[in-house]
C-alpha cells in the first residue's frame, strides 16, 4: 500500500477507522464470553448490548430489534429464508428485483428450486425499478418483498416510500426487506421512514471490520431462524457473538454520517471531469443517486485492463464485470439496465466516501483520463 | 515393534557405470525432500532405500513425500525382523493383524536375496503361511485371488514383512539432477505444468520462465504461476522462476505486425527470450506444452516457425497427446485446479480473430523485421524478476 494511493473503491470495502481499531483492542482485553455467568462474561455482554444500542440509535429503532450477524450476506439470507419459511402456509410468492446483490438473488433462486414462486422486477436504463411491474406482481399470497435501498454498482436510490405504499395496497401479508449495505453510513437509513420490516447493514462498508453485519427486524416472530444451536440473540441467531467485530461496528456506526452532500459534490465533479473524455457514458440516474458511486463506461476498452493500469498509478477502482477469457461474467446489474455489451465491458465503478477529498478526486480524474487514452491506443 | 520404510528404485539400476553416481543423487534428493519433514536415517542397499523415521507419527507424510520423488517406483512400510524364521513368524502375526478381517483371502510370497538363510523361499512361504493360518482361523489361503499378499523379504541385514496392498506407487522416472537442466515456458494454463513434470520425471532439473503483461494480466495471474511452480517443485525441489515483463513487446507487435501474424511473432519472441535465460543459467533445452493441432499456433507449420526462432532443442512432451489426456495428467500431478483459475490473460486484445494456420517462415520473419527485436529483448531481459519457488 503506498502513501499516495487514491482509494476510490469504498463500495467494496472501507479502511477501518481509528475508533474501530481501538474497539478491537478493547475486545482483546475484555475477552469473556457474553453468555458466561461470571463477571468477565457480564462485562462482555454489557459491551455487546451497548453496541447493539449504538446500531439501533443510528437506525432510529430499539435495541431489541437488532440481530448481529456475520455480515450482509448472512443478514440477507436470514431475512429471506426466515420469512419465506415461516410464512409458506400463507403463500409461496416472493418478489425481488433483477439488480439485487448476489446474496439476495441467489437466496431467491434457491427458494425457487424449493417450490417458491419468485418474481423479478426489471430496472430501466437509469437503474430505477419498474414500479408498475411491482404493482402487477403483488397479491395476497405474496409474503416477502426484498428490494435494495441503494444499488452497489450504480449508487441509484430506489423510492422506498412509494414501494412501501404499493406493498401496503396490494400485498397486505407481505413483509418488506431492504438491503441497506450500500446506503447505511452514506445517507439516512431509518427503517420506519423507509417503511421496511427488515433492514440489512454491514460493518466493513462504514469503516468497521469484515465479518460483522446486522439485521433490523421489526418483529422477530416473522422469522424462522436459519442457524440452530444456542440461546444467543433470542435463538434467532445462535452462536457466540463476535464481540470484537460488534464493538468495532458500533464504534464505526457512531462516527458514520448520513449527510451525503459532500459525496454528491465529489461525484458530480468526477462526473463532469470524466465526461470530457470522448466516448464516455455515465450509467445510472444522477438525480436519484446517493453520491457514493459513479459508474462510468469508456467505450472500446476492457474495464479490467483499465483497472490494472490505474492500480499501477495508485488509483483503486473496481469493475462490474470480471474480464476473463474463460468465464466472461458481465455485470448482471448493467445487463438488467439494458446497456449494450461495449458499455458493460468498459464500465468501471468509482466509489466515494466522506473521507475522500476533492483533491484526490481531481487527481484521480486526470490519471483516469491519461490511462483511458493509453489503454485505448491498444484496443 | 520396529518399522521401516522401503523405497524401491527402478531404472537407475540399469545404468551400469553411472549407477553409483545416480544412486548418490537419488539419496541427496531424498534427504533434501525430507529435511524439513521429519528426522530420518537413510541408507541404500540392494536397489532399495531404507528410511527409518525417527519422529513418531511422521511415517505417512514421509511415505507421501517419497512417492513424489522421481526414480522411486514404490514405497511401502514394513516390519523389521531378525533373520530367523521364528522372529519372522512372530512379527508377521503381530504386524499383519490390522490387515486381516473375517474371510480375508491371503497368500505369502517370499524372496531370499541372502542365500545363506537356511530356508528356501517356498519353505518360508509355507512356514509363515501356516503360522498365520493357525493364528487367524477366520482367514483363508487363496494363492490366485488374494485380498492380502504377505511379502517376506530376507535381505542382507534383516528380514522384512509387509502387506503388498499397502504399497504405494512411486513416480518412477529418473532422479532429478541425473539429466542436466532445461527451461520450461510456464504459462498459467493446463498444459505447460504437465510438460514440465514429464521432462523433470526423466531426471532433468527445471527452470521456469513466465511472460507477464501488466496491466493486461493482473498480479493474481502472476500469483497463480508462482503457485503452479510451487506444485511442480513438490516433485523437483526448488524451481527458479523468471518473470519477464512482456507488455512493451506485445504492444509493439500489435502496432506494427499484421494481425494474423501476431501470435506467432509473439511466440518467437518468447522463445528467444527463454533461450537467452536458459543459456545464462546453463540450461540445455527449452520445454513447451504444445500438442499438435490444439490451437492455430500449434499446427506443424506454426510449430516450425516458432521453433526455428531458437538454436536449442525444444522439448514438447505433450506433442501427441489429446487435451483430455493432458487434463488427466494435470489432475494426477495436482496442477489442474490451479490452472483453471480464471486469472489468465484477460484479454483477447492480443489474440487475432483469424490467426494464420499455415504460416511460412519468410512471411513471419518479414513481419518481425518491422520491430527492433534486439532492443526489445534486451529491455525485457533487463526487467526480469527472479523468484525462487519452493515446494508448496
Amino acid at each position: 500500500m503506498n502513501e499516495n494511493m487514491i482509494y476510490l473503491d469504498n463500495a467494496s470495502t472501507t479502511r477501518p477507522s481509528e475508533a474501530a481499531v481501538q474497539a478491537m483492542l478493547k475486545a482483546a482485553q475484555c475477552f469473556g464470553n457474553p453468555s458466561s455467568l461470571h463477571g468477565l462474561g457480564l462485562e462482555a455482554e454489557k459491551l455487546v448490548e451497548e453496541s447493539r444500542k449504538a446500531i439501533a440509535d443510528k437506525l432510529g429503532v430499539e435495541s431489541k430489534n437488532i440481530l448481529f450477524t456475520s455480515g450482509g450476506t448472512e443478514a440477507n439470507n436470514t431475512a429471506i429464508f426466515g420469512v419465506a419459511n415461516a410464512r409458506h402456509k400463507i403463500g409461496k410468492k416472493l418478489v425481488t428485483s433483477t439488480i439485487e446483490h448476489p446474496s439476495v438473488l441467489e437466496a431467491f433462486r434457491h427458494l425457487e428450486s424449493e417450490g417458491f414462486t419468485v418474481e423479478y422486477i426489471d430496472a430501466d436504463r437509469d437503474g430505477l425499478l419498474d414500479l408498475d411491474m411491482l404493482y402487477d406482481f403483488l397479491d395476497e399470497e405474496t409474503t416477502l418483498v426484498s428490494i435494495m435501498h441503494v444499488n452497489n454498482e450504480t449508487g441509484v436510490i430506489q423510492p422506498m416510500e412509494k414501494i412501501r405504499e404499493i406493498i401496503t395496497e396490494k400485498a397486505p401479508y407481505a413483509h418488506f426487506h431492504t438491503d441497506c449495505v450500500q446506503s447505511f453510513g452514506k445517507i439516512e437509513v431509518n427503517p420506519k421512514r423507509l417503511g421496511a420490516d427488515m433492514v440489512t447493514v454491514s460493518s466493513h462498508k462504514i469503516h468497521g471490520f469484515k465479518g460483522t453485519g446486522a439485521l433490523y427486524v421489526s418483529d422477530a416472530r416473522m422469522l424462522r431462524p436459519i442457524l440452530f444451536g444456542g440461546e444467543q440473540q433470542g435463538e434467532l441467531r445462535p452462536g457466540t457473538e463476535n464481540v470484537a467485530g460488534i464493538l468495532a461496528f458500533a464504534a464505526a456506526a457512531r462516527e458514520a454520517i448520513s449527510d451525503n452532500s459532500k459525496i454528491i459534490s465529489l461525484r458530480s465533479k468526477m462526473r463532469e471531469r470524466l465526461l470530457r473524455i470522448p466516448d464516455t457514458i455515465i450509467n445510472g440516474s444522477d438525480a436519484h443517486n446517493s453520491g457514493s458511486v459513479l459508474n462510468v463506461s469508456f467505450l472500446g476498452i476492457k474495464a479490467e485492463i483499465l483497472l490494472h493500469a490505474l492500480e499501477a498509478k495508485g488509483v483503486y477502482v473496481s469493475t462490474g464485470s470480471a474480464c476473463s477469457s474463460h468465464r466472461p461474467q458481465p455485470s448482471h446489474v448493467l445487463t438488467a439496465m439494458g446497456l449494450d455489451k461495449k458499455a458493460i465491458e468498459g464500465a468501471i465503478r468509482i466509489s466515494f466516501d466522506y473521507t475522500t477529498t476533492e483533491e484526490e478526486v481531481m487527481r484521480a480524474a486526470e490519471i483516469i483520463e491519461e490511462e483511458v487514452a493509453s489503454v485505448r491506443r491498444y484496443m | 515393534m520396529k518399522e521401516i520404510i522401503l523405497a524401491k528404485y527402478g531404472e537407475i539400476i540399469l545404468k551400469g557405470g553411472n549407477r553409483p553416481r545416480f544412486e548418490n543423487i537419488l539419496l541427496n534428493n531424498i534427504r533434501n525432500s525430507l529435511k524439513n519433514v521429519a528426522k530420518t536415517s537413510i541408507r541404500l542397499a540392494q536397489a532399495t532405500v531404507y528410511v527409518d523415521v525417527e519422529d513418531e507419527g511422521k511415517t505417512d507424510i514421509v511415505m507421501d513425500r517419497l512417492a513424489k520423488i522421481f526414480g522411486i517406483v514404490s514405497v511401502t512400510r514394513a516390519a523389521v525382523c531378525e533373520k530367523n524364521i521364528e522372529d519372522i513368524k512372530a512379527r508377521a502375526k503381530e504386524y499383519l493383524k490390522k490387515d486381516f478381517g473375517s474371510g480375508t483371502k491371503f497368500k505369502v510370497e517370499a524372496k531370499r536375496s541372502d542365500k545363506q538363510f537356511p530356508y528356501t523361499s517356498p519353505q518360508i512361504c509355507a512356514e509363515v503361511g501356516g503360522c498365520l493360518d493357525d493364528e487367524y482361523p477366520e482367514i483363508i489361503v487363496d494363492v490366485h485371488n488374494p485380498d492380502v499378499t504377505v511379502k517376506v523379504e530376507v535381505r542382507d541385514f534383516a528380514a522384512y514383512v509387509y502387506a503388498e496392498e499397502n504399497k504405494i506407487q512411486g513416480q518412477g522416472g529418473m532422479p532429478i539432477g541425473t539429466g542436466s537442466k532445461a527451461t520450461l515456458l510456464l504459462s498459467g494454463g493446463i498444459d505447460s505444468p504437465v510438460a514440465g513434470h514429464m521432462i523433470s520425471k526423466r531426471g532433468v532439473e527445471i527452470d521456469a520462465v513466465n511472460f507477464f503483461s501488466f496491466p493486461f494480466t493482473s498480479d493474481r495471474a502472476k500469483e497463480k504461476v508462482i503457485e503452479l511452480a510451487g506444485i511442480l517443485a513438490r516433485y523437483t525441489s526448488k524451481i527458479n522462476l523468471y518473470i519477464v515483463p512482456f507488455t512493451e513487446i506485445q504492444l509493439q507487435i500489435r502496432d506494427k505486425c499484421p494481425e494474423e501474424h501476431m501470435t506467432l511473432v509473439m511466440r518467437r519472441f518468447m522463445m528467444r527470450i527463454a533461450e537467452r535465460i536458459a543459456r545464462r543459467n546453463k540450461s540445455l533445452a527449452l520445454i513447451t506444452g504444445e500438442s499438435v493441432g490444439q490451437v492455430a499456433s500449434q499446427t506443424l507449420a506454426a510449430l516450425d516457425v516458432t521453433n526455428s526462432a531458437v538454436d536449442m532443442p525444444v522439448l514438447q512432451p505433450l506433442i501427441g497427446m489429446d487435451k483430455i489426456e493432458i487434463i488427466d495428467r494435470a489432475h494426477e500431478i495436482g496442477t489442474y485446479e490451479t490452472s483453471i483459475l480464471p486469472y489468465e490473460d484477460c484479454c483477447t486484445v492480443f489474440t487475432p480473430k483469424h490467426p494464420t494456420t499455415n504460416p511460412r517462415r519468410e512471411n513471419i520473419e518479414k513481419s518481425e523485421s518491422r520491430l527492433d527485436g534486439e532492443t526489445l529483448i534486451e529491455a525485457a531481459l533487463a526487467g526480469v524478476e527472479k523468484i525462487e519457488v519452493y515446494p508448496s
